[in-house]
Formats: C-alpha cells, sequence, structure tokens
C-alpha cells in the first residue's frame, strides 16, 4: 500500500506497509525529498483545518491509515530552537476547482482544441 | 545510495497549477508516453532531471492519474480479486481525455 505525504505544493507518494511504523516512513520521505532535516508527520483532525502530529512508534495500522490515505509533512527549520513554532505551518493549497462551462456539450470547439494535444 | 531501489528512482510529475508528484518510476512507466518521455535516447529535460510537465493536466486530474498509475502496478498480472477503480462524474471527463494522451 501507499500513502500521500503532502508538503506546500508537493506531494510524495510513499511505499509502506499496513504494519510498518512512521518512524519507518520518515527516512523514505526524506530519500525523495532529498533532504536531510528533520521532519514530522501529521494526520488530518476532526475539524478541517486541524492537524495531529503522528508518534514515530505508532504503527500505520493502529492509527488508523489506510491505502491512499493522504499525510502531511512539515519540515524542521534550521537555526530555530526546539519551540513549536520552529515546524513549518502546514499549509497545502487546495487544488483548482475544474471549471464547467454550461454549454459544454455544445462548445463551437474551443476546449477540445485546447486540449488537442491529446491527439496530436 | 540506500538500500531501497525504488527510492532514488523516482519520477516527478508537474500539474498546469504548478503541484508537483512524485512517484515511482516503475508506476510512471505504466503509462505508455512517460515511458517514452523518460527513455527518449535524446537529452530532453525529461530524462535527464526525471521531471515531467503537464501544461493541460490539472492537479486534481493528476493526481488521479498517479492513483491509477499505482492501481495498475499492483494489480497487472496478479489472480486475486482486483478492487474497483472509483471515479468521481465531475472529473471523468477530464480524466478520460488525460487517459487518452498518457496511453495508460
Amino acid at each position: 500500500m501507499y500513502v500521500r505525504i503532502k508538503h506546500h505544493k508537493r506531494t510524495y507518494f510513499v511505499e509502506c506497509a499496513s504494519t510498518s511504523t512512521v518512524g519507518s516512513l520518515k527516512p523514505k520521505l526524506l530519500a525523495q525529498a532529498g533532504t536531510t532535516a528533520d521532519v514530522k508527520l501529521h494526520i488530518a483532525g476532526k475539524t478541517p483545518g486541524t492537524y495531529s502530529s503522528l508518534e514515530d512508534a505508532a504503527v500505520l495500522e493502529q492509527v488508523g491509515i489506510v491505502d491512499e490515505q493522504v499525510l502531511y509533512a512539515a519540515f524542521w527549520v534550521a537555526g530555530e530552537g526546539t519551540a513549536t513554532e520552529s515546524w513549518e505551518a502546514i499549509a497545502v493549497p487546495e487544488f483548482e476547482p475544474l471549471v464547467h462551462d454550461d454549454d459544454w456539450p455544445g462548445e463551437a470547439g474551443d476546449d477540445p482544441k485546447g486540449k488537442g494535444k491529446a491527439s496530436a | 545510495m540506500t538500500a531501497e531501489d525504488t527510492v532514488p528512482e523516482t519520477v516527478k510529475l508537474v500539474s498546469s497549477d504548478g503541484f508537483e508528484f512524485i512517484i515511482d518510476r516503475k508506476c510512471a512507466m505504466a503509462s505508455g508516453t512517460i515511458k517514452n518521455m523518460l527513455s527518449s535516447p535524446g537529452q530532453f529535460t525529461e530524462s535527464v532531471q526525471n521531471t515531467v510537465n503537464f501544461r493541460d493536466i490539472k492537479a486534481v486530474i493528476l493526481e488521479e492519474v498517479c492513483k491509477y498509475l499505482y492501481y495498475k502496478v499492483r494489480y497487472t498480472n496478479t489472480t486475486s480479486e482486483i478492487a474497483d477503480f472509483a471515479i468521481a462524474p465531475e472529473i471523468a471527463l477530464e480524466l478520460l481525455m488525460a487517459a487518452d494522451f498518457l496511453d495508460c
């Protein structure tokens, strides 16, 4: 199975087993991210906009992480103390919504032409 | 590098709105178009940097594409029961066009 770890505008797809721990996910993420800074993983809280952090020793299955679940990463900002403000704020922008024209089935061909690269 | 052989072998797909998706290379290869882009004999940016920019695929669609690539790799050549891949109707059209472009 795999999890999606989001950080700012990036999503990392990291493979893992449901019996593996959060601690084993971190080195995989760091290797993909190409950084050696410390990272903390979070899961979405009950209310939107809140996050709860995950302990290294926690087993994914026990925390309730299923296949394709989204986790959030916060990297340690160098030069700071151990205050919690030093962790990056988790700011994952929302994807752009798809735009639906009211009369898209009858469009003269503007949109399909724009996406005509598919038939190139 | 490390003992993992899939870790350095990742590919970055960039959507039209600047979102990046980092996936395993073997899953990216499940798409014929991406496979061709990455293994072309010339020194294209894609093959050198392991990055492909999709300027007409939005992040919402690209994320579904990445999920599908993992789904495809997991169930290819297996005899176990294959779970359905659910597709929300509002993205189905754009996902169809992207799938056609990516040959997957």
